[in-house]
């Protein structure tokens, strides 16, 4: 009888020692669990992005041309609310601009034919999309800001592109290239430009080199190849696609040539 | 003097309700371990005036209360059942039974809400726990034969009690509505479309359409919360009764059948008080086990929650859970039909045929060979069976698929997602060039696991001229991309073959490995 009674009370003062440590732990673990909860989300946004988005926000949210503009700037950041008109949260304008879609775009560059510029992405409008899957995409590019803003920079991509070294070889397997992928089609023989169709890349060189600020020539060159609708001269229609540069060396190549086209 | 007695009588009466009329000078004599305070024993009064009392008997025989012959089995599932009415009752606060919702509230449970963690957590646990413990019970009575005689219908109840035990977790298997929950279901489902003559319309009844969705899950769901629950009552009540009513705990066969010295016979069948003695035992016992499940759900448990319910994605291993193992066995040895139901079905009418099946009239383990063998061959078949149900066995994935999943699985964790966020250097690490010396040594190590993988795929000939990689790029603030890519030649092939996999990871990722991780 005794031994039932001590062990009882072992066990009931154990009990007491277990639950106060259970109820001490708790806060802790809520923020832990808080923070955790909230990079599951960006990692399944992540993950969500690369399938669904990329292919027009650029796989770092930078935009791709006309196709879809960046997410990853700091005017995304601090201007795209006033710009739109916005006054709630940009966690809400983002949610509700994914799920919604959008039917005309706010920008001049971005469509205005007619056709929707973006999907809707939630179920409810008949996009593939979940609500917590929408939450999550919103994490994930609400995620941008630090980056975007400059105050967290990251490590450079460690796989260089080839470089544009500009030596005759190069330039004549880009001036080989320039014919056989069929850029002459919209840009001519010689580069000379198609009317109406591709401007003269004579001297593009040295004019893509203050076109956009910040942007680099072989930079605003190489964009303008795999996004022909990037940046758009005045006066030329939105170009389609272009016609297939596979690798990143035959890109090189291209560029160094038309650095160098006069 | 007369003061106290006064505020003793008063006390008295104001107890005399919540203690079964016992008087407070009783009750403290009974929890100190005194004898009674009056004769006739007041104690036995209370098995009458009480309700709860009153199904409880006043005293055991001594040896039927032993340890090693009862393990308090029965009282531990009984007590695991309450514990999951009290935590369910709880956790249905926070569930919403619909699949638009029901992840979400699984997530704020496990996140958001004041110890969610832990209530999920025990309520798990001790659903798992329950199952062990039932089986367990029905182990035990069939050993010492405790099942003849009088108690045969009992066991069948008890039967009945297992397969209730077995629904309610299974039934709890959908609420939360992730991707081990939809195709676990999806397989229990569509075994009942296999049972003969009414299948389709059973499987119509528990799906509420063709495919899970919202209806199959609300109907899982009022089976968990509801009929199950009440069937496993009204069960108990039955169960119970007949043990505490119509013939008792057995006693051990040895004090039965055997030659005692009738010294011993009467130490065995000593009367044991319920009050105070076995009531107290219980509270130690019950007491013992919450303290154990508790500290089990605290330290060491995690409450499985995989990715949201996805229709049209099938994870690479489906499995069913632990309890239901033997049956997916069944059904790798032949038909759905067969195995998958009839087999099933058989088994659990051969358990409770057992008692009507067995003439023999001993209990003592000496003279049932048969019976014993018996029962311990099915229990190693279900045993083997289980084996032979996991996902592993007798499934095996395409070569590279497999290495992803080993490093980088679906569900769960994997080499790669254990690595701190620091000791992801960026990098494209080839496997057959030596690392760089800036390369961590956590990533070197899952680097080598990687690399032996390949090295004995590659050396198997599953992947000719294989070779393989590991990119890490830092994508966002605190957010890195982890990409595996495999490439091989297979013989005869114009182009090589690759496969990738991305995931991603965030830094808060391992930050505190006591909070719960799904």
């Amino acid at each position: 009888m005794s031994r039932t009674l001590i062990l009882g009370t072992l066990v009931t003062l154990a009990l007491i020692l277990l639950l106060s440590e259970v109820g001490r732990r708790e806060e802790t673990r809520l923020a832990a669990a808080t923070r955790l909860d909230q990079a599951r989300r960006i990692e399944q946004g992540a993950a969500l992005y690369a399938q669904n988005c990329r292919t027009c926000h650029g796989v770092n949210g930078e935009g791709l041309g006309a196709l879809g503009p960046p997410l990853h700037d700091a005017h995304f950041f601090t201007g795209r609310l006033q710009e739109v008109g916005w006054s709630g949260a940009l966690h809400d304008y983002v949610v509700a601009t994914i799920a919604a879609g959008r039917v005309t775009a706010t920008r001049p560059l971005y469509a205005g034919d007619g056709v929707v510029v973006m999907p809707p992405w939630a179920r409810a409008n008949g996009g593939p999309l979940r609500t917590d899957q929408i939450e999550a995409l919103a994490a994930f590019v609400l995620n941008w800001e630090a980056t975007a803003l400059g105050e967290v920079v990251l490590s450079p991509l460690p796989t260089p592109t080839p470089p544009v070294i500009n030596d005759s070889a190069q330039v004549a397997r880009g001036r080989q290239l320039f014919t056989e992928a069929g850029c002459t089609t919209c840009h001519g023989e010689d580069a000379a430009g198609v009317e109406a169709a591709g401007p003269s890349l004579l001297g593009i060189g040295a004019a893509a080199s203050d076109r956009v600020p910040g942007v680099a020539a072989a930079e605003y060159l190489r964009a303008s190849v795999l996004t022909p609708a990037a940046w758009v001269v005045a006066g030329y229609a939105q170009p389609g696609a272009c016609a297939a540069v596979v690798s990143d060396a035959q890109l090189a190549d291209l560029v160094a040539y038309l650095l160098t086209v006069q | 003097m007369s003061g106290e007695t006064t505020s003793d009588d008063r006390a008295g009466r104001e107890a005399h309700g919540i203690f079964a009329g016992l008087s407070w000078r009783e009750v403290r004599a009974l929890l100190r371990g005194d004898p009674p305070t009056a004769r006739p024993n007041p104690r036995y009064r209370a098995h009458v005036n009480s309700f709860l009392l009153h199904i409880r008997p006043r005293y055991y025989p001594a040896a039927a209360t032993r340890l090693t012959h009862t393990w308090f089995l029965g009282l531990l599932a009984v007590f695991l059942f309450v514990v999951e009415l009290v935590t369910g009752v709880l956790l249905m606060i926070f569930y919403a039974p619909t699949p638009e919702q029901a992840y979400g509230s699984l997530l704020a449970i496990a996140y958001h809400i004041p110890f969610g963690a832990l209530l999920r957590d025990v309520h798990r646990l001790a659903a798992e726990a329950m199952v062990v413990v039932v089986v367990l019970h029905m182990a035990r009575v069939f050993v010492t034969g405790s099942y003849k005689g009088p108690r045969a219908f009992t066991w069948l109840t008890g039967v009945l009690l297992l397969l209730v035990t077995l629904l309610l977790s299974f039934s709890g298997y959908l609420l939360p509505w992730d991707q081990l929950a939809y195709w676990a279901v999806t397989i229990g489902t569509s075994m009942a479309q296999a049972a003969p003559l009414i299948g389709p319309e059973l499987n119509l009844l528990l799906r509420g359409a063709a495919e899970i969705g919202a209806d199959g899950l609300l109907r899982f769901y009022l089976l968990h919360v509801l009929l199950l629950p009440l069937a496993g009552i009204l069960l108990l009540a039955v169960h119970y009764y007949r043990v505490a009513r119509q013939h008792g705990i057995s006693l051990p066969a040895a004090v039965e059948e055997g030659n005692l010295t009738p010294a011993a016979r009467q130490a065995a069948t000593q009367k044991i008080d319920f009050l105070p003695t076995l009531f107290l035992r219980e509270l130690v016992v019950i007491s013992a086990a919450l303290l154990a499940l508790l500290a089990a759900a605290f330290y060491f448990f995690e409450a499985p929650l995989e990715q949201h319910a996805d229709p049209f994605h099938t994870p690479l291993n489906t499995q069913a859970p632990w309890f239901f193992l033997w049956v997916q066995g069944l059904l790798k040895l032949g038909d759905k039909t067969l195995m998958g139901v009839i087999v099933p079905v058989l088994v659990f009418l051969l358990l409770a045929a057992v008692p009507y099946l067995d003439r023999n009239p001993a209990r003592r383990w000496q003279r049932r060979p048969l019976a014993l063998t018996l029962g311990l061959t099915l229990m190693i078949g279900v045993g083997i069976l289980s084996y032979m149900g996991t996902a592993s066995y007798g499934i095996t994935l395409p070569p590279a698929v497999g290495i992803g999943e080993t490093l980088a699985p679906e569900e769960g964790e994997g080499a790669l997602r254990r690595l701190p966020y620091a000791a992801l250097t960026p990098g494209s690490h080839a496997l057959d060039q030596p690392f760089p010396p800036t390369t961590s040594p956590a990533l070197q190590s899952a680097l080598t696991t990687y690399a032996g993988l390949v090295e004995a795929a590659v050396t198997a000939g599953e992947l000719p001229q294989g070779q393989a990689f590991l990119d890490i790029v830092e994508r966002q603030a605190d957010l890195k991309a982890v990409t595996l890519r495999i490439q091989w030649q297979p013989p005869g092939a114009a182009t090589p073959l690759a496969y990738t996999r991305t995931i991603y990871l965030h830094r808060e990722r391992n930050a505190d490995a006591t909070a719960q991780n799904p």
